[in-house]
């Protein structure tokens, strides 16, 4: 059934911009944290595969 | 009548701070028991002071050890309180002695890797006001499942230590020479947690169950946060 709008975006309906911002302010604030783990992962998988790995 | 009682131990200063024995000193309680014709449905009842402390912090004690279920604590790493309680003297930064409790990150990973190394991110532990984290990692237990040749769901179980058997991808069970929880204070406030296993005599992949209890002390009143980035 096709929904009737009149027109106008119903209420509640279409783009959340503040919700995009806020979601951009958290991406940029995780990334720090997830490149920092990242890097560390790395560092201990190095050490670790030259003593383990065959 | 319990009103009463309660105004005489008040009237004649009976109110302490520590029990005089905690084995046989009872704490009144109510509990709501509905077959009681009384009006509120409550039942008065005492338990001693011991018991009492017990039975509230069974699920939350001191870190389970020689328990090897399957899959004994939570998916997702969580962070809990525990019951340990530590008076300690630490050197640095003063010499004053303070009251450590202790917290846990619990959790379990399915070990499905194509690889004999594996480094696991498990969480972040941070003091919220910016302080030292006192002490990290205080004990480490779990356990850990390997498939070898038993269907789903009985797998062989063991402790989570150096040593503990695991699966290769021949269906072989082979020791995890490495198993433990890395630390790495990337902060005086803050670490991160890695779940650390390597084995020299797996053939190409790795396959286990793996849960884990990691416990750490912290100084009283201090407020940490667990956060999975």
């Amino acid at each position: 059934m096709e929904r009737k709008t009149f027109g106008k975006t119903p209420k509640g309906w279409g783009p959340k911009t503040e919700v995009k911002a806020q979601a951009r302010q958290m991406s940029a604030e995780v990334e720090p944290n997830r490149a920092r783990i990242e890097a560390k992962i790395v560092e201990i998988k190095a050490g670790l595969e030259a003593k383990y790995k065959k | 009548m319990d009103i009463l009682n309660w105004i005489y131990v008040k009237t004649q200063n009976l109110i302490r701070t520590t029990p005089n024995n905690s084995k046989t000193d009872l704490i009144v309680l109510g509990a709501e028991v509905p077959f009681t014709k009384r009006g509120d449905g409550y039942q008065t009842y005492a338990m001693p002071l011991s018991d009492a402390v017990t039975s509230v912090c069974v699920e939350n004690n001191t870190l389970k050890t020689g328990i090897y279920d399957n899959y004994p604590w939570p998916i997702t790493p969580v962070m809990l309180p525990t019951c340990t309680r530590v008076e300690d003297y630490p050197v640095f930064p003063t010499s004053l002695a303070v009251n450590l409790v202790g917290y846990k990150v619990q959790g379990t990973y399915d070990l499905q890797v194509n690889d004999t190394v594996v480094v696991e991110y498990i969480g972040t532990v941070e003091n919220v006001n910016g302080n030292y984290l006192f002490g990290l990692p205080w004990k480490t237990v779990g356990s850990v499942g390997a498939f070898v040749n038993v269907p789903f769901p009985s797998p062989f179980v063991g402790a989570f230590a150096n040593g503990a058997t695991i699966e290769d991808d021949n269906g072989d069970a082979v020791p995890a020479e490495l198993m433990t929880i890395a630390v790495d204070f990337y902060a005086p406030s803050a670490a991160d947690l890695y779940l650390v296993i390597a084995s020299n005599t797996a053939v190409d992949a790795m396959y286990a169950t793996v849960s884990f209890e990691n416990e750490f002390l912290d100084i009283e009143g201090e407020t940490l946060k667990f956060t999975i980035y």
